[in-house]
């Protein structure tokens, strides 16, 4: 009986195991190498020099084809990457970094320690000076060992050379190319070599045969699987959603909200939504000569006000979280126990927000607008031309009005409206902030310490010496415990001070054809839609 | 006729001057900072000022427009501020890509208003003249940018007549042709609307003279009076429409630019002037000013043509 059984038993074992095993050599075998890659971006480039970008379309092309020493890992903790290892001194004054001896640039030269001194030098004088400010000097050891000599200790240097901003060049290459770097010569280290840039219309890349060294989290470690990786600047959302379905574009990371479920619902097409490092908020200018919004009460009534939802719903067609930290929630150091103190502070209660107004002194006209000593409760409202900022601006207007605050509203081109921010000749201001780095720390020295005054980031030009004292804690105390309070502390405080009226954590949105594969691994590190974005190449192949 | 020419074109140095002094107040007078447009957000008051300081942007308007001059006069137009190109060369890879979508739109202008507009006139106020005007009420009256989305929508991504977006060579290329077939034919024939109901009204004009009225009585047929008398001498108004077609073709093809991703000299504009790049911007308004005093002047030789009598003194 039992023999009889156990036969068919056995059988249907080893067919099942076959099947298993059959499906698994499909699976490798279908990453297979060749072809290429189509991806459309909404947005054409203005350089590619890395010393000189630091927008989204620039940073989405440069990230794969430049990379820094170490990188984040899906924990958010930096690994090894060009640097295989680093020693950091007694005094915490000096970093060592040993290069990994294996790897080249596109352009045949060595990464050596001469090419990182060359390129932290040069960042420090370019957009990612702001991560390098601790950096008095790099020093040379010996061909593949390179010492940070810093001013005082900075825990946080690692993280800060974790970004792709700080990425390394080939000096050769920079040298040779001239005017030309930039434009028509790129040369990094990364999954893909610059071939040509055809302007107004496309960037070619290849792949770089000589890649070998993926960081540990990629089950690619290299060369990338396509041939060719081919960016099209598709500038109307509609013809690339066009392109797209159609199946002449790959990929785009470009899709706009209202035109998800059309990609998502398309039999040739998918979607892939995660959460992105954007938070998009209204962001009060706070300074103390800036009446009415000078006074916390008013900002505590402002933020009130605000349906989160509604907002959501009206603007980004249902796709966010609602947001209740200035910070958007899968970034290093993000407090969650601030977030509560946010769904405390963020609430929607337009009665709340009435009473509050109505204690500070601001009692309701016959117009329906807040009055205190003949004056009017009027804020200037700016709000950027791109529609979400916008239609934000017109979509909550009318809510602070339901309260008694009248917003005067102004849509903005970019320059003019970084002019008004810098000048503080406003009161609020529709807009978003992808997050720097992905780390909590950063953010909040940029959007909140006095220091960050002058830059656009610090848009509310909020001066507080306490949030000073707690975000320098933050950054360089020696005492990792007494770092992550400080952090804490600082967001909790951002919120109580409603320096910003948080709305909503994008999405990110990706779309795809369903012939690709490498999509789903590529997307299993929290950054990758993001700041590890570099790394489809390794991970997304033709089938 | 050879003195008319070279008169006109020494005329065109002070008009092209005017008209970059122009540009350049304009784009300088326009608030936003080049630099902070090109750093982003993140960049700090010492990144600014240096980069600032590098592309010599600390120095008055003045001093960067003579620079600028000077070179154009050793036949430099310099680099572009912001993407530290030739602009040389970024004009002359995207120059073609407009020609030919300016030039193909005005030849279907042409090809289809003129029998439009003549039919028109010779028929006014006929079931034809009614047919004739709703159409160009119709393309007249809807927005450049929806009737080109729905054009990409049905023609290219449902019917797949046409490739969606891009151009995919040269014109003489297959290609490239079929590319240009879609955004070629919707700038054309937004312009036939406009042009073929000018044509109309100057014949019109010209049948209401005493002269057609004489070839008429002197029992010429019908298609003589039309196409020797009326044709003929309703074509210099004619003319000189499709001399000011020409920037208004210029400036409605940034629309199908952006909506084709049609690698043009109008996109490459647009985009200079959001990122307040002085030196790109004032390059190209001077290309496009040549394109258009060439037209215009070309415009003026063709009188003589079409009209004896006109002298060039």
């Amino acid at each position: 009986m039992f023999r009889k059984r156990a036969v068919p038993c056995i059988l249907v074992g080893l067919s099942a195991l076959v099947a298993v095993m059959g499906m698994r050599s499909e699976g490798l075998a279908q990453a297979k190498r060749g072809g290429t890659i189509v991806e459309a971006l909404g947005a054409e480039p203005t350089t590619l020099d890395i010393f000189k970008s630091g927008r989204r379309p620039e940073l989405t092309i440069l990230r794969l084809i430049i990379e820094p020493l170490v990188v984040p890992n899906e924990k958010l903790e930096p690994v090894p990457l060009l640097a295989k290892s680093w020693t950091v001194s007694k005094d915490q004054l000096t970093w060592t970094f040993t290069l990994n001896r294996d790897i080249k640039f596109h352009d045949g030269t060595q990464l050596n320690a001469g090419a990182v001194k060359f390129s932290i030098e040069r960042h420090k004088k370019g957009i990612a000076a702001v991560l390098l400010t601790v950096v008095k000097q790099v020093d040379v050891v010996d061909d593949y060992t390179v010492a940070f000599k810093l001013e005082k200790p900075f825990p946080g240097l690692l993280d800060n050379l974790a970004q792709f901003a700080v990425g390394i060049v080939s000096p050769t290459a920079v040298q040779k190319a001239g005017n030309d770097w930039g434009s028509k010569v790129i040369v990094g280290t990364g999954p893909l070599k610059f071939k040509s840039w055809v302007s107004g219309d496309r960037i070619t890349l290849e792949r770089f045969d000589g890649y070998n060294h993926g960081p540990s989290f990629v089950s690619n470690k290299g060369p990338a699987y396509a041939d060719e990786w081919v960016i099209r600047f598709l500038l109307e959302p509609t013809t690339l959603i066009a392109e797209l379905t159609e199946g002449n574009v790959d990929l785009s990371n470009y899709i706009v909200e209202r035109d998800a479920t059309k990609v998502k619902n398309h039999p040739k097409t998918d979607l892939v939504m995660v959460p992105s490092t954007i938070s998009v908020y209204l962001a009060i200018n706070t300074s103390q000569k800036r009446e009415p919004l000078n006074d916390l009460r008013v900002r505590q009534a402002l933020t009130l006000a605000v349906n989160r939802d509604a907002v959501i719903k009206a603007v980004m067609a249902g796709i966010a979280d609602p947001l209740y930290s200035p910070l958007p929630p899968n970034i290093k150091g993000y407090s969650k126990e601030a977030e509560e103190v946010g769904k405390r502070v963020n609430r929607y209660d337009p009665e709340r927000a009435k009473q509050i107004l109505d204690q500070a002194g601001w009692k309701l006209g016959k117009d329906g607008i807040r009055e205190k000593d003949g004056k009017k409760l009027e804020i200037n409202y700016i709000a950027f031309t791109i529609a979400g900022f916008k239609q934000m601006a017109e979509v909550t207007a009318p809510m602070l009005e339901a309260v008694g605050i009248k917003p005067k509203l102004e849509i903005l081109e970019a320059g003019d409206l970084y002019q008004r921010v810098l000048a503080t000749n406003f009161d609020l201001l529709s807009t978003s902030q992808v997050t720097s780095q992905a780390l909590a720390v950063n953010d909040m020295v940029r959007g909140y310490h006095s220091k960050s005054i002058g830059t656009i980031l610090q848009w509310a030009h909020y001066n507080n010496p306490e949030m000073d004292r707690l975000l320098d804690t933050a950054q360089f105390s020696l005492d990792a415990g007494e770092r992550t309070k400080a952090l804490v502390e600082a967001q909790k405080k951002a919120i109580e001070d409603v320096v910003v009226v948080p709305i909503a954590n994008q999405k990110g949105l990706f779309g795809y054809k369903k012939t690709l594969g490498g999509v789903d691994s590529y997307f299993k590190h929290p950054l990758a839609y993001s700041q590890l974005d570099g790394y489809r190449a390794l991970e997304i192949y033709k089938r | 006729m050879l003195k008319f020419i070279v008169h006109r074109v020494v005329l065109m140095v002070p008009v092209l001057l005017i008209v970059t002094v122009l540009a350049s107040l304009l784009i300088y007078f326009t608030p936003g900072d080049p630099v902070r447009v090109m750093l982003g957000l993140r960049a700090n008051e010492e990144a600014v000022a240096a980069i600032r300081a590098e592309l010599g942007l600390d120095k008055p308007l003045y001093v960067r427009y003579f620079k600028w001059l000077g070179n154009i006069v050793r036949g430099n137009l310099g680099r572009s501020l912001q993407r530290n190109e030739d602009i040389g060369e970024m004009i002359l890879a995207r120059l073609p890509a407009t020609l030919e979508l300016t030039i193909f739109a005005l030849c279907i202008t042409a090809i289809i208003a003129i029998p439009i507009g003549v039919i028109s006139a010779v028929k006014a106020n006929t079931l034809v003249d009614n047919l004739c005007s709703f159409f160009s009420l119709f393309w007249v009256s809807m927005p450049g940018f929806w009737i080109a989305l729905i054009a990409l929508l049905f023609f290219s991504a449902k019917l797949h007549l046409f490739p969606i977006s891009g151009r995919l060579g040269p014109i003489w290329t297959t290609q490239g042709l079929w590319s240009l077939l879609l955004p070629g034919l919707i700038l054309g024939l937004r312009q036939v609307a406009i042009v073929s109901r000018l044509i109309r009204a100057g014949m019109l004009d010209v049948l209401n003279e005493e002269y057609i009225r004489t070839a008429r009585g002197k029992g010429l047929s019908e298609r003589t009076v039309i196409y020797r008398h009326a044709l003929r001498n309703s074509m210099i108004p004619t003319v000189t429409i499709f001399g000011v077609q020409i920037p208004e073709l210029l400036s409605v093809s940034v629309i199908l630019e952006i909506v084709f991703a049609w690698p043009g000299l109008g996109m490459l504009l647009v985009d200079a002037v959001f990122k307040r790049d002085y030196t790109l911007v004032q390059s190209i308004v001077l290309i496009y000013s040549v394109l258009v005093i060439v037209v215009n002047v070309m415009v003026d030789t063709l009188y003589a043509y079409i009209d004896p009598r006109i002298k060039y003194e």
